[in-house]
């Protein structure tokens, strides 16, 4: 092309500035023109000086408003009202002089006051009354502008008086012929429904203009009808409403293609032809630079393929490159979350950016939320083959001065070797390789660095025993370089596990049980699990240590816990050493290192947060049950047919608790009721939280099921002698949706009459003892509850004794599970 | 949906709300305040984050944080491009770094543009083209009240980046393909990432609604008309692309020509990238070495490698030092190049730099003797440039055609431009 070569070689002048912002066209509003007339007639002035006592004067000015001669001076007085408004001072004692100066010719002064209205009207519905008229006369002006700003006013009133008179206007504007008011009026529907007045008779027009000539219409007719509709899952997707919008899929603007994508979810395709035909015309979206758009693509391709798992492979190839582009050149902010989505992705479908670890390098000058993120993705990337080059970048991070950055650069080596990479041959190959870098970092300085590779060794050194043979000989130098106490913990453990190898293990923790009192509960901790294993494996060297050792703890007053189980095993050992030997050392216990350690299981979410693609659900990880209102939740179409679903695959009989007593919650009960209801007995992975409105003892007796006397009492002895007679009735393990501390447990128990005998808090984990009694049966329940605080969620295991032989204990376990898990998410 | 949108400055002060939904209150922003801007941890925190059942997505532009804060499950992708598109629209009213100050003195225009673009909640219009149009800012409408009919289908219309009868007196269009080179390079000298991020930036000032055809030499278009004129010729192979909503994508999907219909004015048409055969415009061999504990030598040989008929403007590298660095004596054969003990680098400058042309720096570098020693961290050594007419990935414009019922000619201007990327990093 002729221009381009010319160009290069003689860039004419005007090139200079053509980078500077341009006026608009003919005709369009010059922004910089229009700024300094602003600022001229605006200047600072508004926000000096802003007292409370002022709203008087400006009461005063606002009475001299009908003198003023010039619209200019006229302008200034309300938008003075306005600037305090900003300010955050209350102004609503001038309703009713703003209501004086509403009628107006000028379109700007109009503008300022509805905008003010909007603000305070709600405050004084008796005068805010006084405005609808000229709102309504304004809501049939000749100019759509106007007709559009009042009637987008009238309806944001919020003033529950006002709706009957809004109804006529807004039916009028829904068949207006200028689009603008169109587009407002189908929100202004939306806005009397909010107010909960019935807004059926407009649904009709609703529906027909979902066929509107105009897209920012039919975009928010869309949002209007799903809200409507919010409890059966959003507005009815048919097929030829379907079909309609995606053959004019080019004309919405992003923010009408998202929610044509969302209802595209919620569609099923006749046929395969369809399916690909769909496929086809969304296609070309992904181009575009818009990330909410892409996103939706994806979910929407996500959702067409779910009956073809032949063809995820295919769209999976597909969406890799957009995504890719958008990260390389989007806001950080964007980028966040986009690598969310691809740490998502590479969790639903292990592999996929494998070829693309390179672009996921973290840069020296990102945003740090970003390079933590990327951390985390980089070891699901690893395979076999590319093992060894993401461990040695994570190994540049390394030595970076944020010692966050350091240890969750550790963390991630040692995911390498206990996650997908370590699959078949190579296994063992990289377990060396991350044991030596990781052995390398651990007897660096005893700096926190090291103290985070020493915690990473012990979780390596799970999945791959066979390497503690590189481990051993550092092992007793590394801990008296000393370093934080988890580190020093981790030296501990492996001492004692891997003591048959470790020549110096016994005069190592020998000086540590010496030093008794110097050591962190932590490491007494370890320190105890570490000699009594050792002592099995070199009982002559151990066996005074040993005994040194369990004085010292049983006379440690500052952890219950360690007295505790320094008892135990004292206990155990009495037994005989080698009855003892099999409680401890109770087998091998080596992890799979291709399938991870059991407590990053998460395959059922992400199976959930498919349906939840592109929603902050993949931002926080966690389904929107967990952290979103119950309002604020579209009752998704899938999640109903999973429901019924489960009731008709399942042939065990529900476990109900005796609704009778107790009124219920008008949702339908989750699934957890039928055949998984044992796993899911305390309700926590699925129950549904309670509005963040209601008050925590107001959540209390809906799931009450068993009438619970509140003022039993039993003393302590009686319970111990009771909770040592009876049989276990119930056990059960589950995860908590919310962190409670001992108190709010506590009290959140006692409002539905579970009373506490002791409670209290370990390193590791919470511990209560609780009783109950049945008002009508009288019979006592007591119960066990440990809550494991070290996991992420954490778990809590429960078991149960009662008197009754079992009966009832279930129902006691269900509603402890519903207090814990339904109250205040 | 947005429940609420705040601009709030760094102090933690609301500079200006807007509230669609009764569902928050004012109190929330308290709430922000005090756990993100407060606790300082705004910058290091995620853009995303949950506090007290509420979600609050925010970016920042210079001191003013736009926050935005919703109880339902909304898009986050979608609210932040709402966030990055409404700073569009601000710098486009108030000037590309507009501060608080300028917010706060413009705050009915302010509320117009919340009220316009949003409502209750759904986001509307952002296009910054038709804004304009119907927002008052003060001034007299009549202006433009002739031809209000036209631009009310205007505001929803189908081409909403474009009004009709727009007229220009010279018909000119500005092509500006900028690249950017993200590097990073291991101390042995292998590449373990590089990638080419090229935008297409457009000025046009045409009259009409004139149809564009826009050509790169993308190499799967070169290779099919390699039998026609471009014969011998090898394109850029470009892994992906995406476009400016004016271009029509069943066209480019079908045969991969760039049509369109611009808006007037400034817009980014397309957004490209390149990982493959990328021409580093500089090679850098850097030699650091950390003699005992107070003495490091460092010599870095820095080689411009493109055609030495252009020249590359604005270098800096900055080679890090110790933070415990003493004194710098440093040589170098152009340029000039001091240490900055606030970035703990030498800071090397050359204003002007010659392609094919090299330049040495040696430094010695003394250190104060630490009481604790402690390793140095070896921070990775970067680069910052910028190359007129010079493209990493080697894209070149190959044609534009503009197509209009008039049948004016227009002039058209191209200027490429390669700068250093986010990261153009060396480790050592």
């Amino acid at each position: 092309m002729n221009t381009t070569a010319t160009s290069r070689s003689a860039f004419p002048g005007p090139s200079q500035s053509h980078n500077q912002p341009q006026p608009g066209g003919n005709g369009s509003v010059d922004p910089a023109a229009t700024n300094n007339n602003v600022k001229a007639g605006a200047g600072d002035s508004y926000f000096v000086d802003a007292k409370k006592g002022e709203v008087n004067e400006l009461r005063t000015l606002l009475r001299t408003f009908s003198l003023e001669k010039t619209l200019t001076r006229k302008r200034e007085i309300i938008k003075k009202v306005i600037a305090y408004m900003t300010l955050g001072i209350d102004v609503s004692r001038l309703l009713p002089d703003m209501l004086l100066v509403i009628e107006t010719r000028d379109l700007v002064i109009k503008k300022m006051v509805y905008l003010y209205l909007c603000t305070y009207a709600s405050t004084s519905e008796e005068v805010a009354i006084m405005c609808i008229n000229t709102l309504m006369k304004d809501c049939s002006n000749d100019d759509p502008m106007v007709r559009g700003l009042a009637l987008r006013s009238l309806t944001s009133l919020r003033l529950k008086s006002v709706v009957e008179y809004v109804m006529e206007p807004l039916r009028k504007s829904l068949d207006d012929a200028n689009a603008y008011v169109r587009k407002t009026a189908v929100l202004g529907v939306l806005k009397l429904h909010d107010l909960s007045h019935p807004v059926t008779t407009f649904l009709p027009r609703l529906t027909e203009l979902l066929d509107d000539s105009d897209p920012a219409v039919v975009s928010n007719c869309i949002s209007v009808l799903n809200e409507l509709n919010a409890d059966t899952g959003g507005m009815e997707v048919t097929r030829d409403v379907m079909l309609k919008l995606l053959n004019r899929l080019g004309t919405f603007n992003e923010f009408g293609l998202a929610e044509v994508l969302n209802l595209l979810c919620r569609y099923t395709p006749t046929d395969k032809n369809e399916t690909f035909q769909i496929m086809n015309l969304l296609d070309p979206v992904l181009r575009t630079s818009n990330s909410g758009s892409v996103l939706a693509v994806i979910k929407s391709f996500l959702h067409l393929t779910n009956t073809m798992e032949e063809l995820r492979p295919m769209v999976y190839e597909r969406v890799k490159p957009p995504i890719l582009t958008l990260i390389a050149g989007g806001g950080p902010e964007q980028i966040y979350v986009l690598l969310k989505h691809v740490k998502y992705l590479c969790e639903a479908n292990p592999g996929m950016f494998d070829n693309e670890y390179r672009q996921l390098y973290v840069r020296y000058n990102e945003p740090t939320s970003i390079k933590y993120l990327k951390l985390s993705i980089l070891p699901k990337l690893a395979s076999a083959d590319t093992a060894v080059d993401i461990i040695t970048e994570l190994c540049e991070y390394v030595s970076e001065n944020d010692i966050r950055m350091a240890k969750l650069a550790i963390e991630a080596i040692a995911k390498v070797a206990t996650e997908r990479a370590c699959q078949g041959t190579t296994a063992g190959g990289i377990g060396e390789i991350v044991t030596g870098k990781l052995v390398e970092l651990c007897s660096l300085d005893g700096g926190p660095v090291s103290s985070a590779a020493a915690c990473a060794l012990k979780d390596v050194l799970r999945a791959h025993p066979n390497s503690r043979f590189s481990v051993a000989p550092v092992l007793g130098r590394c801990l008296k370089l000393g370093g934080e106490e988890k580190g020093k913990a981790s030296l501990v453990w492996m001492i004692g596990e891997f003591g048959d190898i470790v020549i110096e293990a016994p005069y190592v923790l020998e000086k540590l049980v010496d030093s008794w009192d110097e050591n962190e509960e932590l490491v007494k901790l370890s320190l105890l699990t570490a000699c009594v294993k050792l002592f099995f494996k070199r009982p002559p060297e151990m066996q005074a240590i040993l005994g040194r050792l369990l004085t010292h703890a049983t006379n440690d007053v500052s952890s219950q816990d360690l007295h505790d189980r320094a008892l135990l095993y004292y206990r155990l050992l009495k037994a005989g050493p080698e009855k003892a030997e099999k409680v401890v050392n109770g087998g091998e216990q080596v992890i799979e290192p291709s399938k991870g350690f059991a407590e990053d299981d998460e395959e059922a979410t992400i199976k959930a947060l498919r349906e939840e693609f592109n929603t902050l659900s993949i931002v926080y990880g966690s389904k929107s049950a967990h952290f979103i209102g119950e309002q604020y939740r579209l009752g998704s179409a899938n999640s109903v047919a999973e429901i019924t679903d489960a009731f008709a695959n399942t042939s065990v009989a529900p476990i109900q608790p005796d609704v009778t007593a107790a009124p219920t919650q008008p949702t339908p009960e989750p699934p957890q009721s039928n055949d998984d209801a044992y796993a899911d007995l305390l309700g926590f992975a699925d129950s549904p939280p309670t509005p963040p409105s209601a008050s925590v003892p107001a959540a209390a007796p809906q799931t009450s099921a068993m009438n619970l006397n509140k003022s039993f009492a039993i003393d302590g002895g009686k319970f111990q002698g009771m909770w040592q007679s009876l049989p276990e009735a119930s056990s059960s393990m589950s995860a908590m949706s919310k962190n409670y501390t001992v108190g709010e447990i506590d009290g959140l128990l006692t409002g539905v009459g579970i009373l506490t005998m002791a409670s209290g808090e370990m390193d590791a984990e919470f511990k209560f003892f609780l009783y109950a009694q049945d008002v009508d049966t009288g019979s006592v329940y007591l119960l066990q509850l440990v809550i494991d605080k070290m996991c992420e969620p954490r778990v809590c295991s429960l078991s149960i004794k009662t008197d009754t032989g079992g009966e009832g204990a279930e129902v006691v376990a269900k509603m402890l599970g519903g207090v814990l898990g339904n109250a205040g998410m | 949906m947005i429940s609420m949108l705040y601009l709030m400055n760094t102090k933690g002060d609301i500079v200006i709300s807007r509230q669609y939904r009764d569902d928050v209150s004012a109190s929330t922003a308290d709430t922000f305040r005090q756990k993100i801007v407060a606790a300082k941890e705004a910058s290091t925190s995620a853009p995303i984050r949950i506090l007290d059942s509420s979600t609050f997505i925010f970016t920042r532009h210079l001191n003013i944080y736009f926050v935005a804060v919703t109880r339902s499950n909304v898009n986050p992708s979608l609210v932040l491009e709402y966030l990055y598109q409404k700073i569009r629209v601000l710098q486009a009213y108030l000037g590309e770094k507009f501060t608080e100050d300028k917010v706060r003195n413009n705050f009915t225009l302010l509320y117009e543009l919340f009220d316009e673009t949003i409502d209750f909640g759904y986001p509307q219009n952002t296009s910054i083209d038709v804004l304009k149009m119907y927002i008052n800012l003060g001034k007299q409408r009549q202006k433009i009240a002739e031809d209000q009919g036209s631009l009310t289908s205007q505001i929803t219309g189908a081409i909403d980046w474009r009004r009709e009868g727009i007229r220009h007196k010279r018909n000119e269009v500005y092509i500006d393909v900028l690249e950017s080179v993200n590097l990073l390079l291991s101390a042995t000298g292998s590449v373990l990432r590089q990638e080419v991020t090229g935008s297409v930036m457009m000025n046009t000032k045409l009259t009409g609604m004139p149809e564009c055809k826009f050509g790169l030499n993308d190499k799967l278009v070169v290779e099919k008309d390699k039998n026609s004129q471009h014969a011998g010729k090898s394109g850029v192979s470009i892994d992906d692309c995406t476009f400016h909503r004016c271009v029509s994508l069943g066209r480019f999907d079908a045969d991969r020509t760039i049509t369109f219909i611009p808006p007037d004015g400034e817009f980014e048409l397309m957004k490209y990238r390149v990982t493959d055969n990328i021409n580093l415009p500089f090679r850098i061999i850097a030699a650091i070495q950390e003699d005992g504990q107070t003495r490091v030598s460092i010599n870095v040989k820095c080689t411009a490698t493109f055609s030495e008929k252009l020249f590359a403007s604005s270098v800096t590298l900055k080679i890090p030092v110790p933070s415990n660095t003493a004194k710098c004596k440093i040589k170098c054969t152009m340029g000039r190049a001091k240490y900055v003990p606030e970035e703990s680098s030498i800071v090397f400058r050359l204003k002007r730099f010659q392609g094919q042309s090299e330049c040495m720096l040696a430094a010695d570098v003394t250190l104060m003797p630490l009481v604790r020693a402690k390793a140095w961290s070896r921070p990775p050594l970067s680069l910052d440039f910028s190359v007129p007419m010079f493209t990493a990935s080697g894209v070149h414009v190959r044609f534009l055609k503009v197509f209009d019922k008039s049948g004016y000619t227009t002039n058209r201007w191209v200027r490429y431009i390669t700068k250093s990327g986010s990261s153009y990093c060396i480790r050592i």
